[in-house]
């Protein structure tokens, strides 16, 4: 399992996503001057990395994911400590906005790291005739988060940095695990993949989807 | 509109905006108009604040905004706070709100806001920090006897180390003597009321509300 460095964008609409600003509204002048003046300190401190692999079925059933095909992508990926200590710093010094912002940032990172890594790890699939469906982590919907540990354990998280707390947190925070279900190519467009579509370079790829987030929050 | 009128609608507008340094200066002239800082904190600082709920609770402002909104009120209520506690002969001490994300959890940002918010309502806080085990909250209550105690977990892995602090502060027969707020992204207020919290808040604008409400409910 080799390590990647990732590279990672984060679009000005996925930030103020994160900061909690729906599509159709816009922060106020003395916030927007901050999140410009804040961006290229958060870009800076990005050290995103990540590691993929593909595993049978077993392997993804000890980690409790649900319904795994026979083969899986496994994903694990972070953007490093650095932004994360940032935001701590400037939070304890009484800078709450950048921290908000810093952290927000960190999380559309993390997101955007996610998307990059997958991206490879789809690149690899369609390579073997696999198409990855829409990637899926623990702690969200029908995963529980108590698969982490074992999901952290069959990818190189001592060489990524990631450390699982005792109540399965992943430091640094800002992480993403996942895993994503394999189908053959040859089995046609069936499984949406979701708003990683709009990000995703591979092309033709039977499985892309319109991203149905794209217009949800007008 | 008299010239004082005038300065504590200002202080209002610069409140909105997130104007700290304005807030100061509108808190002073204020004063110095002869207003006393009852009248600016009622009709300057919390008239502000009020708009600035309302339109956070309209989707019109967002918490960035708020932040920043918090931050000018706790600094226009540093300033009056003198005069505000020789005007109620010493009474008008500061409730005391303890906040802490509970052991086992690393989010902190959440619970910060909440001390922000709280601070702007005029609370003294006393942050914990993250990652708090239910000894350190036990003796931080013991000694600062909090009218409020505001917990915070984001994981449903850590949720149940709440009912654990909570469970222990009962133990050192210090839950009573305090109201006890808590939330959290899986938090919900079936389960604040399954661990015996005596409140639950989905975002720090609310936090400030319900704590209000609970400790206006209480006598506190």
């Amino acid at each position: 399992m080799s390590v990647h460095a990732l590279t990672v964008r984060v679009p000005r609409r996925e930030l103020l996503r994160s900061l909690g600003y729906p599509r159709a509204k816009a922060p106020a002048p003395h916030v927007l001057a901050r999140i410009e003046a804040l961006e290229p300190v958060a870009a800076s401190l990005l050290e995103a990395r990540g590691s993929y692999r593909l595993v049978a079925r077993e392997a993804a059933e000890a980690a409790g994911m649900p319904e795994p095909s026979a083969e899986v992508g496994l994903g694990l990926c972070t953007i490093g400590p650095r932004l994360e200590a940032e935001a701590q710093r400037r939070g304890e010094a009484g800078e709450a906005l950048d921290a908000l912002i810093l952290d927000a940032y960190g999380s559309a990172a993390a997101e955007a790291a996610a998307d990059a890594l997958d991206r490879a790890l789809c690149s690899a699939a369609s390579a073997r005739g696999l198409i990855p469906t829409r990637r899926i982590s623990p702690g969200y919907g029908r995963w529980a988060l108590a698969g982490q540990r074992a999901l952290l354990a069959a990818l190189p998280a001592r060489e990524l940095g990631v450390e699982l707390s005792e109540g399965l947190m992943m430091t640094p925070r800002k992480s993403v695990s996942f895993a994503a279900r394999l189908a053959p190519a040859a089995a046609g467009p069936g499984a949406p993949r979701g708003r990683r579509c709009a990000a995703c370079t591979l092309d033709p790829c039977p499985y892309r989807a319109d991203d149905p987030e794209e217009d949800d929050d007008e | 509109m008299s010239e004082t009128h005038a300065t504590l609608v200002e202080l209002a507008q610069k409140l909105y905006a997130g104007d700290a340094p304005g807030v100061l200066a509108l808190c002073k002239r204020a004063l110095g108009e002869g207003l006393a800082a009852r009248e600016v904190l009622d009709a300057g600082l919390l008239a502000g604040m009020e708009v600035v709920g309302r339109d956070f609770k309209a989707g019109e402002l967002f918490l960035p905004e708020i932040i920043v909104a918090a931050r000018a009120m706790h600094a226009g209520i540093e300033e009056l706070r003198p005069l505000l506690a020789e005007a109620a002969s010493g009474a008008a001490a500061p409730r005391t709100a303890v906040l802490g994300t509970v052991k086992g959890d690393l989010h902190d940002i959440g619970k910060k806001l909440v001390g922000i918010m709280l601070e702007g309502a005029g609370f003294r806080v006393l942050d914990l920090g993250h990652d708090v085990a239910p000894e350190r909250f036990v003796e931080a209550v013991r000694v600062e006897r909090p009218q409020l105690v505001g917990l915070s977990a984001l994981l449903s892995t850590t949720m149940p180390m709440m009912r654990t602090t909570i469970a222990e502060l009962e133990r050192a027969g210090l839950a009573a003597g305090t109201t006890i707020l808590v939330g959290g992204a899986p938090v919900t207020a079936a389960w604040a009321k399954e661990i015996g919290a005596h409140g639950f808040a989905p975002d720090a604008v609310s936090a400030v509300e319900r704590a209000r409400e609970l400790l206006a409910a209480r006598g506190a």
